[in-house]
């Protein structure tokens, strides 16, 4: 089984053009990386959907980073 | 004497000052508690020396201390300018030298910026900082802390009270000749703005607005001055793209009104999940705005949310925010494969489709759409030449000696009278509900000299964003710029949403028979793929 922070960047890349896999764990999922603000939607469901969650509005609203990302769905599969 | 903006915000406080005015995350602020701050940014700016039509700039993210601010500047008879958060500071200063502004608010991250840049422009004297945080060598400017304009009286003096006519806020979009052009807007347009809004949407106490476009868009005004006139409370949100903020705040606040681009309407239509996972049954009044909206968006919309009134507003902001509506009052019977019409004019504007030589056309003839009344602006700040090319006098009747703004729209009005928005005149192109002249783009490209033999930059259609920038450009020999750096380049001069979204390199551009880049031909090539 993948890490968790394996399967987001799994599902981080898909949303943008040439976003290289091991892109900094601390870039801006939407500043640094070039995906389309408007893609957090698509983002929040794929999460939702691969592992089995709801992500709570508020606390996914404030995830910036992957790093961020990986700590919340830390907190919500334990 | 005429209720101006600010007046509306004080009557609001006296008759429901304990309820909520603004809300901006976890914080919230009363009409009595923004009546009183936005009254004492004005006595502060009085005793600073403001003189009347003064220019003063805003800079930072969406706060209750911005909004207070902007109505107080209008109280002290000054003028406020927006500026973007993101913008360069070359561009920042662009604008600061363009409008002469002695005086800036910022929050504290661009306050840093500002005092640490080198060539500030001379007219610059005062930064006022929106938090007592940080700690700041402030060199040549004065720095002002926020709790000295917090300790200012709540009675400012009515000498400086500004005529209905007077200057009120400058928004600046881009311009063709590489610098931002300064839109100038009045009181008066304000007002008859506001009136609109009132009338048509029947803002009321118990609406709930989110705030969704950036303050430097002039869009936003729809709720800021929204909130004075009606009393009803405003949400403000920082991000307008990052949706799920957006869809958050409907839900959490039971909002009943908002307004936005076709970006985040279409965003929302195409992932359909959306109208499963957030509750947006409060919502009453959704806006469509300031970009060509896909009739499909509003069709599924309304498949959607069928409790929600549906509009489709167009305005330039050289006539304050929107001017046209188009009420969508059968959803049900909307055809996909024909635009929306931009509807008919607001109360107090006329809207004409003009010949070349200034002939109103028939019903049906294409022409240029031109309009009149109060809602025109009052030309461009400092720039003689763009204001006498966009508002010119009024072609029908020109002995009223009435100047009228030019859009540079292409439109044409059917049997109805209904106008229908047909496309542009110029290089101007929107892209996520922004103007952009790609000229700017093109002076921004032109400074990698370096780097860079040849480039054009285009727009292709794009039903989401309307229109896609792209830049395709030719290397120099031994150059070895990529699409990472020469966007950091465009960033270094360019707003954020001007950086193009593609960078495609070449070895070679096609020409045009006397030898031009073939433009066209390069739009034909990238939109069918």
């Amino acid at each position: 089984m993948n890490s968790i922070e394996e399967r987001l960047r799994a599902i981080i890349v898909t949303l943008g053009d040439n976003i290289p896999p091991d892109f900094e764990p601390t870039a801006h999922v939407f500043k640094d990386l070039g995906i389309e603000s408007t893609k957090a939607l698509e983002l929040l469901f794929e999460i939702e959907d691969q592992f089995e969650v709801a992500l709570p509005d508020l606390e996914y609203n404030d995830c910036e980073h992957l790093n961020d990302l990986v700590a919340l769905l830390t907190k919500l599969t334990a | 004497m005429h209720n101006l903006i600010f007046d509306q915000l004080s009557l609001r406080a006296q008759e429901q000052g304990e309820r909520i005015a603004i809300r901006v995350d976890d914080r919230e602020m009363t009409f009595a508690e923004a009546d009183s701050l936005h009254k004492k940014v004005a006595s502060f700016l009085i005793e600073l020396g403001t003189a009347k039509g003064e220019r003063v700039g805003l800079i930072g993210p969406k706060s209750e201390a911005f909004v207070c601010t902007q109505f107080g500047t209008l109280r002290a008879g000054a003028c406020y300018v927006p500026i973007d958060k993101t913008f360069p500071i070359e561009r920042t200063f662009q604008i600061v030298e363009d409008c002469q502004i002695r005086t800036i608010f910022a929050d504290p991250a661009n306050v840093e910026r500002i005092v640490a840049a080198p060539n500030k422009p001379a007219c610059l004297k005062h930064v006022v900082a929106w938090s007592d945080e940080g700690d700041y060598a402030a060199g040549d400017l004065s720095l002002h802390r926020f709790s000295i304009v917090e300790s200012c009286s709540d009675s400012p003096s009515a000498a400086h009270r500004p005529l209905d006519t007077d200057l009120a806020y400058i928004m600046y979009t881009s311009g063709s000749t590489g610098k931002p052009k300064g839109v100038m807007l009045s009181n008066r347009n304000i007002l008859t703005y506001v009136e609109w809004c009132m009338a048509e949407l029947r803002l009321g106490p118990s609406d709930i607005m989110v705030n969704v476009a950036p303050f430097t868009f002039d869009i936003s005004g729809m709720e800021i001055f929204g909130m004075a006139a009606s009393g009803a409370q405003m949400i403000l949100i920082e991000n307008q793209t990052r949706i799920t903020t957006v869809l958050d705040a409907v839900q959490r606040h039971k909002a009943t009104f908002m307004a936005t681009v076709p970006t985040v309407v279409g965003t929302m239509v195409n992932n359909p999940r959306v109208f499963g996972r957030y509750d947006l049954s409060s919502l009453r009044t959704i806006i469509s705005g300031a970009a060509v909206c896909p009739p499909v968006f509003m069709k599924t919309l309304h498949e959607h949310l069928p409790q929600a009134q549906l509009y489709n507003l167009y305005g330039p902001t050289e006539a304050t925010i929107y001017c046209l509506y188009h009420r969508i009052d059968n959803a049900d019977e909307i055809e996909v494969d024909k635009p929306l019409p931009i509807g008919i004019p607001f109360e107090n504007t006329e809207a004409y489709v003009v010949t070349a030589d200034g002939k109103e056309c028939e019903r049906g003839q294409e022409g240029e759409l031109i309009l009149r009344g109060s809602h025109v602006a009052l030309g461009y700040f400092g720039n003689e030449e763009k204001t006498k090319a966009a508002f010119k006098l009024f072609p029908l009747q020109p002995h009223l000696n009435e100047m009228v703004y030019y859009t540079g729209d292409v439109a044409r009005q059917d049997d109805a009278g209904v106008f229908h928005f047909l496309g542009r005149n110029d290089d101007m192109v929107k892209s996520r509900g922004y103007r952009i002249e790609l000229n700017e783009i093109d002076l921004a490209l032109s400074t990698l000299t370096e780097d860079l033999e040849s480039f054009a930059v285009i727009a292709i259609p794009d039903e989401l964003i309307e229109n896609t920038l792209v830049a395709v450009v030719v290397r120099k020999a031994g150059s070895e710029i990529d699409e990472k750096a020469l966007k950091a380049a465009c960033k270094e001069r360019l707003p954020a949403y001007m950086v193009p979204d593609v960078v495609e390199f070449r070895d070679a551009l096609p020409q045009t028979s006397s030898g031009k880049i073939n433009k066209k031909a390069l739009v034909q090539e990238l939109s069918a793929r």
